[in-house]
């Protein structure tokens, strides 16, 4: 498991009302990246972040640093803003599967291993408002074209409940499987978000053990959020059960690949935001490495849910664990890594 | 009752990821609200629309649109990104009050009725990140100056659950309400935004109730929302029942004050998108104004059958 960071999130961001942080280039991203311990790697925005592939390379040579996958953006453009993939207007297809195939042709040339695509301004904001039917078979069709071209990079899928659109087209794990099955071909993946997948009503294990039972391959994006909201928050601050049920299923999955921030940092410091996000994600990887795995396996057999609780508890609570000075020695972080009470105190 | 527009609306609108509509002044924007049948009012957001004071109040005796509010801004300085009324920052409080009380001044001299404020920025985002007890007495301090001092133009807060903070701190309007009691000065008011109150399914009406019982000066915000988050859709999009609820609860009241558009015109023609919102409305209200057996009282399900004439006129 290696931690990689979106880089578009190191720089300015923005909601409805107000704007956040300072504008910065790929370079100056790259170069916060560096910084936060255990982060090896960066997706990057296609086409409004990247540099040539050569400056591209230079930069990730320098600060050893890798790609985890470029992340084509078709909904930016205002263009895109009555849809991509699905929208009726075949000149628009055209230029969001051309936008996904120079997506494509520029991760092989940064040695990335897939290009990701989040199609969110596929969808509808009204009853009446799209031919559900049309719209798909848009979407099937597009990205069959877009998987076909450069068939050895793959493409994978990211599914949200709604944002930009009230109502997304592609907005579930099972939506997304469907599409891989539509289109039907071996080089589509899905991006799972846990943040869009909780706010989606889902449960983010079972989400990636049904993807994991249909073969399809996967990567990660991490946050959180209550349910209601893609708020892109710190991983396991509102969720933490779901996190590590979650974490338990990719470890057991054996999964080797990235697991990338997709945190908006818009009112706090970006770097200690996304350093957060690693410490707390390789300390729950550890517990689950240390916890008997197989006591889990035996209880999750028989649906005994209290007795794997139980076997967590230690990992949280230190009275459960014994005393305090072995839960500190074990599991604190270290004093200057512990976080600051200044934001607190200010916000 | 009567019908206004945010004006804003008529020009650019975003969201996180997309931008659209056009750049227009505020002349240009009452121009196009008084162009809009059925539009007799219009609320102004300050300062972003006020830079030039005598522009809105020329536009406004050209267009003969009445100023129903100032919506005064506390949310889009980057000084107010962590908060404004409820901040430990003295300094920040302080420029959040001034800012109200520049915004009352303003209305003055338009001749508005009302600053309405939405505090959007104050709230959280994280667990143990804020003394909520510390944070509320703070607003309630806040708020008392920004109500007694300047102008004797009355101050009305707006309640959203979130959005730009996970938990906004005026979450419902039921929170306004234990505020202005907290706050226990004349001179303050509740906007109710009918949107707001309908996430997740809840009864705008059921919400209103409480107003009503409270006895506080009411101003209106309408629009819809879907699901769990605050789409500012055409009102009855996605509760056409909760609409015709509310809007008969409201009348059955004695409310004659505005019914002001909140709907949010992106991906539509804002003018035309306005219309539809003004239209809709004033159907709706016609409908629950001759509904001749449906009382806020009635407590009969049967009576709602004289709603159905709003969704199928013709059957």
């Amino acid at each position: 498991m290696k931690h990689a960071i979106i880089t578009s999130f190191l720089g300015k961001l923005r909601d409805r009302f107000c704007e956040y942080q300072e504008p910065l280039s790929i370079q100056q991203k790259l170069e916060r990246m560096a910084q936060i311990p255990g982060v090896s790697g960066a997706e990057v925005v296609h086409p409004y972040e990247v540099d040539t592939a050569e400056i591209m390379l230079a930069h990730l040579k320098r600060l050893n640093l890798q790609i985890s996958a470029i992340n084509v953006n078709i909904k930016g453009d205002p263009i895109f803003a009555y849809g991509s993939l699905c929208s009726p207007d075949p000149a628009i297809r055209h230029k969001a599967v051309d936008m996904i195939k120079a997506a494509k042709d520029y991760a092989a040339s940064v040695g990335a291993d897939k290009v990701t695509c989040c199609p969110l301004s596929d969808g509808y904001d009204y009853p009446f408002h799209t031919d559900y039917r049309k719209a798909w078979n848009c979407m099937v069709e597009c990205v069959r074209e877009a998987a076909d071209y450069l068939p050895d990079m793959p493409l994978y899928m990211e599914y949200k409940p709604s944002e930009t659109r009230v109502h997304c087209t592609l907005d579930s794990a099972a939506k997304g499987l469907l599409l891989c099955n539509a289109v039907g071909r071996s080089n589509l993946g899905i991006t799972l978000d846990i943040g869009h997948s909780i706010y989606g009503g889902e449960n983010p294990a079972e989400a990636l053990s049904l993807i994991a039972l249909s073969g399809v391959p996967y990567y990660v994006h991490i946050n959180d959020n209550n349910g209601k909201w893609d708020w892109d928050l710190m991983a396991g601050t509102c969720n933490l059960w779901l996190y590590v049920e979650f974490l338990y299923h990719l470890k057991e999955l054996g999964y080797d690949g990235w697991i990338t921030s997709d945190t908006s940092p818009v009112r706090q410091d970006a770097i200690e935001t996304f350093a957060f996000n690693v410490r707390m994600t390789n300390r729950i990887w550890k517990w689950l490495d240390v916890i008997d795995r197989d006591a889990i396996r035996h209880h999750l057999d028989r649906q005994e849910f209290l007795p794997i609780m139980k076997l967590m508890e230690p990992f949280f609570f230190v009275g459960a664990l014994g005393s305090s000075e072995e839960f500190g020695r074990n599991f604190m972080a270290s004093p200057a890594s512990r976080p600051s009470l200044e934001t607190a105190e200010t916000q | 009752m009567r019908q206004a527009l945010i004006v804003a609306f008529l020009g650019i609108v975003r969201d996180r990821f997309t931008q659209l509509g056009e750049p227009l002044s505020i002349r240009k924007k009452l121009q196009n609200a008084a162009q809009i049948p059925g539009v007799e009012g219009a609320e102004i957001i300050f300062p972003d629309e006020c830079h030039e004071p005598s522009e809105v109040l020329e536009a406004l005796a050209e267009t003969g649109l009445v100023p129903t509010a100032i919506n005064v801004n506390l949310k889009g300085r980057p000084e107010f990104q962590r908060g404004a009324l409820s901040v430990c920052d003295y300094q920040i409080r302080r420029m959040a009050i001034d800012q109200i009380l520049k915004a009352k001044e303003f209305a003055l001299r338009a001749g508005a009725e009302r600053v309405t404020c939405a505090p959007l920025a104050d709230g959280v985002d994280y667990a143990l990140q804020q003394n909520h007890a510390g944070a509320w007495m703070r607003t309630v301090e806040t708020l008392r100056t920004a109500i007694e001092d300047g102008p004797n133009i009355p101050l009305y807060l707006e309640h959203k659950p979130s959005d730009p903070r996970v938990r906004g701190l005026l979450s419902s309007s039921d929170i306004v309400l234990r505020l202005l009691h907290d706050v226990d000065r004349p001179g303050a008011g509740i906007t109710f935004n009918v949107g707001h109150a309908s996430l997740d399914g809840l009864s705008p009406a059921a919400s209103l109730a409480q107003v009503l019982e409270c006895g506080v000066p009411l101003y209106v915000h309408l629009c819809d929302a879907a699901g769990s988050w605050d789409w500012d859709v055409l009102p009855g999009s996605y509760h056409p029942w909760h609409l015709l609820e509310f809007l008969q609860a409201l009348y059955g009241s004695g409310y004659d004050g505005w019914l002001t558009s909140d709907s949010f015109p992106l991906r539509q023609d804002s003018k035309m998108f306005s219309a539809a919102h003004i239209q809709r409305t004033a159907g709706a209200l016609h409908t629950v104004e001759v509904a001749p057996d449906h009382r806020p009282d009635s407590n009969s399900i049967s009576s709602g059958k004289d709603l159905e004439a709003w969704l199928s006129p013709k059957n």
